[in-house]
């Protein structure tokens, strides 16, 4: 057994590796590989997470730009693809998000990164697509009572459509019992004081990380 | 204000080329550009609908704006990016500039699936949006490489545009017939347009738009995501040639 956990461990550090520099066939032959070795899901899981932070980090600093965040989101899909039907136990999120790019904007580039990268750092989110209207919003707050509500949008329109959600929100008594998050090119602290809203973030990796304060988990420093 | 519409015309032509000469100007110079409409078409009283679809409207419309709000050149470029009709008539360049933008007038003849529009599939008083989509296969690149203008008009036009879904056919030529005459219309609304704003003292600013090949792959053929994942997953060279 401990032949297989000291293999296990060497795997996974290499699919860390693997996915920090994008080998998309090589991280999908690694959770094989991981998967027949027997290794918890949630291990794999667990290396994905400290890849995005690491890939998230590599694009704070401007050594990855928009396409690799891009493509590492496509890799961790890839991966969830292959890991989710061997999921035996439940992994308790760190918190759920319910997620959608706002009335009027249709934009989900930054959305579906986002998604990804808070997926990977062991967020459930609901997704609820593009062009979402406030009361659909509502719904799904109504529906999966999650700790957070990402909106997202690229155009300065989409600011008018976050502050009506909220107000939707408030008018359904539902403002108080979450935290709301928006994201986006146009917004910045003033936007987040007329929407309305708890945070803002203009860079996915920084709102998966304004998430996880939100809901108090310890953000970890990752070389 | 006192100043006659000349004088001011002169003051702004100054003002812009002065910095276009990298010069100091008496003061910073204020260009308002709008694709949408939006905030003109309210405080006209129109929907975007209405801006977009109307060049009469854009044109009233534009004119109370810029006497109202004071400033130094106003652009308006009612349309989508429509780079990809340049490109089919790129061997006829005094076509290939007339339909560089797509207009709402463009979109109701083509029915591309490029584009959606206010009072069309969207409610009236929203900004079109430009939707685009996966159009090629990524085994189709060496096609594109190979001949852009062909492949684009055989292939992807008859799969992005449903008036042109059947090449040759009745629908396809009236539709490329309407097509030439809306951009005449739009080459002929932008000539009075500048003349409209010429008459309250507003000078035309000169621009051009440039477009990079892997936008022009993303936005038309194979989705920003797309183009962007290909270069990485499938090591494909862009060899497109960047020739105006």
């Amino acid at each position: 057994m401990l032949e297989v956990n000291f293999m296990g461990s060497v795997l996974l550090d290499e699919l860390v590796n693997a996915f920090v520099n994008l080998e998309e066939d090589k991280v999908l032959n690694l959770v094989e590989r991981l998967l027949k070795e027997g290794v918890d899901p949630a291990d794999i899981l667990e290396a994905c997470r400290r890849a995005t932070t690491i890939i998230g980090e590599r694009f704070e600093r401007g050594e990855y730009f928009l396409s690799e965040l891009v493509y590492a989101g496509e890799i961790f899909n890839r991966v969830m693809e292959a890991i989710l039907p061997k999921v035996t136990r439940e992994v308790k999120p760190v918190g759920t998000i319910v997620l959608g790019t706002v009335q009027g904007d249709i934009h989900d580039i930054g959305k579906n990164i986002f998604k990804a990268f808070a997926e990977a750092s062991g967020f459930k989110v609901i997704d609820l697509g593009v062009d979402v209207p406030p009361e659909r919003f509502v719904d799904a707050i109504r529906e999966h009572k999650p700790n957070i509500l990402g909106m997202s949008g690229l155009l300065t329109f989409a600011i008018e459509s976050m502050k009506k959600t909220v107000d939707a929100l408030r008018s359904a008594g539902l403002r108080d019992r979450i935290k709301v998050i928006i994201g986006g090119g146009r917004v910045d602290e003033d936007a987040k004081r007329y929407v309305g809203a708890d945070e803002w973030a203009d860079q996915a990796t920084i709102g998966v990380r304004k998430c996880k304060e939100l809901v108090g988990v310890m953000v970890q420093g990752v070389t | 204000m006192s100043k006659s519409p000349e004088e001011l015309f002169k003051e702004k032509s100054e003002r812009l080329l002065k910095v276009i000469e990298l010069k100091e100007p008496d003061r910073v110079p204020l260009a308002f550009f709008s694709c949408f409409g939006e905030f003109i078409a309210k405080y006209s009283g129109i929907t975007v609908d209405e801006f977009l679809f109307n060049y009469d409207k854009i044109r009233e419309s534009s004119v109370k704006f810029a006497s109202d709000f004071p400033h130094d050149a106003l652009m308006i470029a009612p349309g989508a990016e429509g780079f990809i009709f340049s490109v089919a008539f790129s061997n006829y360049p005094e076509i290939a500039p007339l339909v560089r933008f797509l207009t709402g007038p463009m979109h109701d003849v083509l029915n591309d699936k490029y584009t959606r529009w206010p009072g069309r599939e969207l409610p009236h008083n929203v900004p079109f949006q430009f939707i685009g989509g996966e159009f090629m296969s990524l085994n189709e690149y060496d096609k594109l490489v190979e001949d852009p203008v062909e492949f684009i008009i055989k292939i992807i036009l008859p799969r992005t545009c449903r008036s042109l879904e059947k090449p040759g056919s009745q629908q396809a030529m009236a539709a490329l017939v309407k097509l030439g005459i809306e951009a005449l219309k739009f080459g002929g609304f932008l000539g009075a347009l500048g003349a409209d704003l010429a008459k309250v003292g507003y000078p035309s600013l000169p621009v051009t738009f440039a477009y990079c090949p892997l936008d022009f792959i993303g936005d038309f053929f194979r989705k920003p995501t797309g183009a962007l994942t290909d270069v990485r997953r499938f090591q494909i060279r862009l060899r497109l040639h960047a020739k105006p």
